[in-house]
């Protein structure tokens, strides 16, 4: 159908989207700046975060978000880490099937990437991947954790995969590490059932005194499952990147 | 103060937003999402949630533009007019 039909009514149709999308922006922005405007007073306020905060505190983690995400909505996060693992393995699938039939268009990685950018990356490998594993070992104690802390070490390696052309993840370790700190992430939860002193899935059963508030080695169960989680994370995105690095090497090889 | 830093954040976003927008180069449209993502972490900063601007530096800046980053390499840095 050519526009010059009914000009009209695809003209109207647009300005009323456009009118809508402007006053759903608006709407946004004045409601992003009364949550903003707000924060200094400190009003009455009855919400179920207030009474997970309270709580928090005997948890022993220095981070209540962290207690909220692993313990009280430990499930939760179970189930997000599965659901990450389903999308690894969908990708894995979706590109190992199309894998070398799909070059790309133009071959923009035929140049090898130019020594200084090689040598930036190297040396910024290492720290990228330290800023991880602190973000995964303090995830109890300041902002971030496992799902944060094991991206920024699935960047430091994609950077890698990105920049070298013969840099390879080993999919054999990448797989085991995936399985085993999973499998590490139940057991727990069914430690935490098993014992008798909590009797809930992922029940923090290590002894985690609020003294020790603050500290590295606290909080109990928390840290270590957070651990897992940055393993399995950061295992989960780095064979996610990997399987879509490899479609570009498909007709190289 | 932190309205003004609200308000210069949703300038650097809308910037960015208009930036992948308008742009033909779309290694730069690229940078212009990541852009955005980057003026959320601010945001979310405001918003006192550091654990989500951590999570959205993370995901939105690194992760997501180098998903979009595989895309560009796909089909080319040019922008098909035809599709428009």
């Amino acid at each position: 159908m050519t526009p010059k039909e009914s000009p009209l009514p695809l003209r109207a149709r647009l300005r009323i989207r456009t009118l809508l999308l402007l006053l759903l922006c608006g709407w946004l922005f004045l409601l992003h700046a009364g949550i903003l405007l707000e924060h200094g007073l400190d009003g009455p306020r009855a919400t179920v975060g207030d009474a997970l905060l309270e709580g928090a505190a005997g948890a022993g983690s220095a981070n209540a978000v962290t207690t909220v995400v692993v313990s009280y909505r430990g499930f939760d996060t179970l189930g997000e880490v599965t659901v990450l693992f389903l999308a690894a393995t969908g990708v894995g699938l979706l590109f190992a099937h199309r894998r070398g039939l799909t070059p790309p268009r133009d071959h923009p990685d035929t140049t090898p990437a130019s020594e200084m950018i090689v040598t930036g990356v190297r040396l910024l490998f290492p720290v990228l991947l330290l800023f991880g594993v602190y973000v995964v070992v303090h995830g109890h104690l300041s902002p971030g954790g496992g799902f944060q802390g094991g991206v920024i070490i699935a960047t430091a390696f994609v950077l890698r995969l990105l920049v070298e052309r013969d840099f390879r993840l080993h999919h054999a370790t990448v797989r085991l590490l995936e399985s085993l700190s999973g499998s590490g992430f139940v057991l727990f939860g069914l430690l935490g059932l098993v014992i008798a002193s909590t009797g809930t899935f992922l029940g923090n059963f290590l002894p985690h005194p609020t003294a020790a508030l603050g500290d590295l080695v606290s909080a109990g169960v928390i840290p270590l499952i957070y651990v897992l989680v940055g393993i399995k994370v950061g295992a989960e995105v780095g064979a996610i990147f990997e399987d879509m690095l490899e479609g570009r090497t498909g007709e190289g090889t | 103060m932190i309205g003004l830093l609200a308000l210069l954040l949703f300038a650097w976003m809308i910037a960015g937003a208009l930036l992948a927008v308008r742009h033909a180069d779309l290694l730069q449209t690229v940078v212009g999402l990541a852009l955005v993502s980057l003026g959320a972490v601010g945001q979310f900063f405001l918003l006192q949630a550091p654990d989500v601007a951590l999570t959205e530096a993370a995901i939105g800046v690194a992760a997501a533009t180098f998903v979009l980053l595989m895309g560009v390499r796909q089909f080319g840095r040019r922008e098909d007019r035809s599709l428009r």
